[in-house]
């Protein structure tokens, strides 16, 4: 049974009541969720192309919101499309081709300083799953749970692609590896 | 330094940099115009056309990731459908007159209205209940536009009711946290009336903003809803005008109305309305909002219904005690609910006006 199903079945249900719950409007889960999906994929891809990721992931839920909007978490849900989408070697080449058909120039979005890119750039070259880890943890500033909730594996795999990431980017930043307490 | 600062750094960076340069409406406009041109291409091209676009479509959207639902979160929680303490006050139509009266028991000495005249255009109370605040907007007058209509204050206690002076359509008005002022729209204009001597105070405001509601919060900030640079928007500034700030603005073709602070002043919920208030070409669908204190994670409570109309809106009034009421005249009947955590709760009996909660003793 699809979404718009369900809302009519839940209207016919209350008959004398005005008041149907509807969705929540996409255009606001839009302008609430769009700049933490690009930077989210500008964490995980290239700067040129993050805003595309980000749009075609929005594409995606736009096209499905009555579903979508119908999940308990649906900013997991494209957070974890944009995530996927930044990390697919194909959806990129795409989304680069895409950015330079355009006929205007396009800024790379979010212009960091060399320390802060060479960052980024180092957990680019991360295993994919250790990178949208970091980048859900850091950039939406969550906890394990969450980012397992929102990636949908299991709390102890968070915990062990975080701590290799870390190592991994200590060795090459020259940093120790530990979390440091708030 | 660690890898967890420096990555907290590089975050906080990335995420204040897209902060800055993202502009969610151009994208959002982009990305209407990327779903219509996909939807076109896939409707003229012949069959052989269509096949390769859905292929290539296929590489580059993933249609066929599922969308899985994640673990269920905290149930729903239902509102209880009866104030405890507070009362919520509506507008009855009663042999003629239309009066004020609690839901549970009525009010006294309620000033009474004659029929000819359009109704209570807002009211509220004092933080103790005693003092009663109300607005009444003049009748539509023969050359156009509407007559001034009148501010007032009625003492509860003893039925005392004096005019603080007149106000303009719609006639808003908002009581300050200490009671010694009530605000409401003066020709376009805010003004702040003593509530005892009715000493008029003409409260600045921004060009180009119209405000057509007006709430204060415990701490003293009004939010308006109305206009700014005609686009819909919440407003706020301090009760004498100062620091006026633009909370949210969507779209031109949209109405915001009825802005009221939640008790504790984190939050304000308001009526949107998808098509402009003076617009009876299309169908308007109305809902209930919420934004926090500073503008960010709105969302939608409640859609209220529809019609193609001027003139008819929902109102609501947020309880001391977090519940929040809303009334909808867009059936037969105005109904009455609460909204809570993620769901309606109808209360008992309906009102055909603007509601208030007079707190509790």
């Amino acid at each position: 049974v699809n979404a718009n199903a369900r809302h009519e079945a839940a209207a016919q249900a209350r008959p004398s009541s005005p008041f149907v719950q509807e969705a929540r409007p996409f255009e606001e889960f839009y302008r609430t969720e769009l700049a933490g999906l690009v930077a989210l994929a500008r964490g995980l891809c290239s700067p040129a192309i993050a805003e595309d990721i980000a749009q075609e992931a929005m594409l995606v839920a736009y096209r499905r919101w009555p579903d979508v909007s119908e999940l308990d978490h649906p900013e997991a849900w494209v957070r974890r499309t944009t995530a996927n989408m930044a990390v697919s070697q194909l959806r990129r080449k795409l989304a680069e081709i895409r950015a330079m058909r355009r006929s205007r120039d396009v800024e790379p979005v979010g212009r960091l300083s060399q320390d802060h890119e060479s960052f980024w750039a180092m957990v680019r070259t991360l295993p994919h799953r250790q990178a949208q880890v970091v980048a859900l943890y850091y950039l939406y500033d969550m906890s394990v749970a969450d980012v397992a909730a929102t990636l949908e594996v299991s709390e102890g795999s968070v915990k062990v692609h975080l701590s290799r990431a870390r190592e991994s980017l200590a060795r090459r930043l020259g940093a120790s590896s530990g979390q440091e307490q708030p | 330094m660690s890898v967890d600062r420096q990555a907290r750094e590089a975050s906080a960076q990335l995420r204040a940099a897209v902060q800055r340069e993202v502009e969610p409406m151009t994208m959002f406009t982009e990305l209407r115009a990327r779903r219509s041109r996909r939807r076109a291409a896939a409707t003229v091209t012949g069959v052989a056309a269509v096949a390769a676009v859905a292929v290539v479509l296929g590489l580059t959207t993933p249609w066929r990731e599922d969308a899985h639902p994640l673990p269920a979160g905290t149930p729903s929680v239902r509102t209880p459908s009866r104030p405890v303490g507070d009362e919520l006050v509506v507008e009855r139509l009663d042999n003629g007159v239309i009066t004020l009266t609690g839901l549970r028991a009525p009010l006294p000495h309620t000033p009474g209205l004659v029929r000819d005249i359009t109704g209570f255009a807002a009211f509220g109370f004092s933080a103790d209940g005693d003092r009663l605040a109300y607005t009444t907007v003049g009748g539509v007058r023969p050359q156009g536009g509407r007559a001034d209509g009148e501010v007032h204050v009625r003492d509860l206690t003893n039925g005392k009711d004096q005019q603080l002076g007149s106000c303009s359509f719609p006639c808003p008005m908002a009581w300050t946290p200490d009671g010694s002022a009530v605000l409401s729209i003066q020709r376009g204009s805010v003004v702040r009336f003593d509530s005892v001597t009715g000493t008029p105070t003409p409260v600045a405001t921004p060009a180009g903003w119209t405000l057509t509601s007006l709430d204060i919060s415990p701490s003293g900030i009004v939010v308006a809803a109305g206009r700014a640079a005609d686009r819909a928007s919440l407003l706020t500034m301090g009760v004498d005008g100062s620091h006026p700030t633009v909370l949210l603005a969507l779209g031109t073709s949209e109405e915001l109305s009825v802005a009221r602070w939640s008790p504790d002043g984190r939050s304000i919920a308001f009526v949107h309305r998808t098509t402009r208030a003076e617009d009876t070409t299309a169908e308007a669908a109305f809902s209930v909002r919420r934004v926090t204190s500073a503008g960010t994670g709105a969302r939608s409570l409640a859609d209220v219904g529809r019609c193609q109309c001027v003139g008819i809106e929902p109102t609501l009034a947020w309880a001391p005690d977090g519940r929040l009421a809303v009334a909808s005249p867009l059936s037969d009947t105005t109904h009455l609910y609460t909204v809570g955590a993620a769901d309606l709760a109808p209360m008992d009996g309906d009102a055909v006006g603007p509601i208030a909660w007079r707190p509790g003793g």
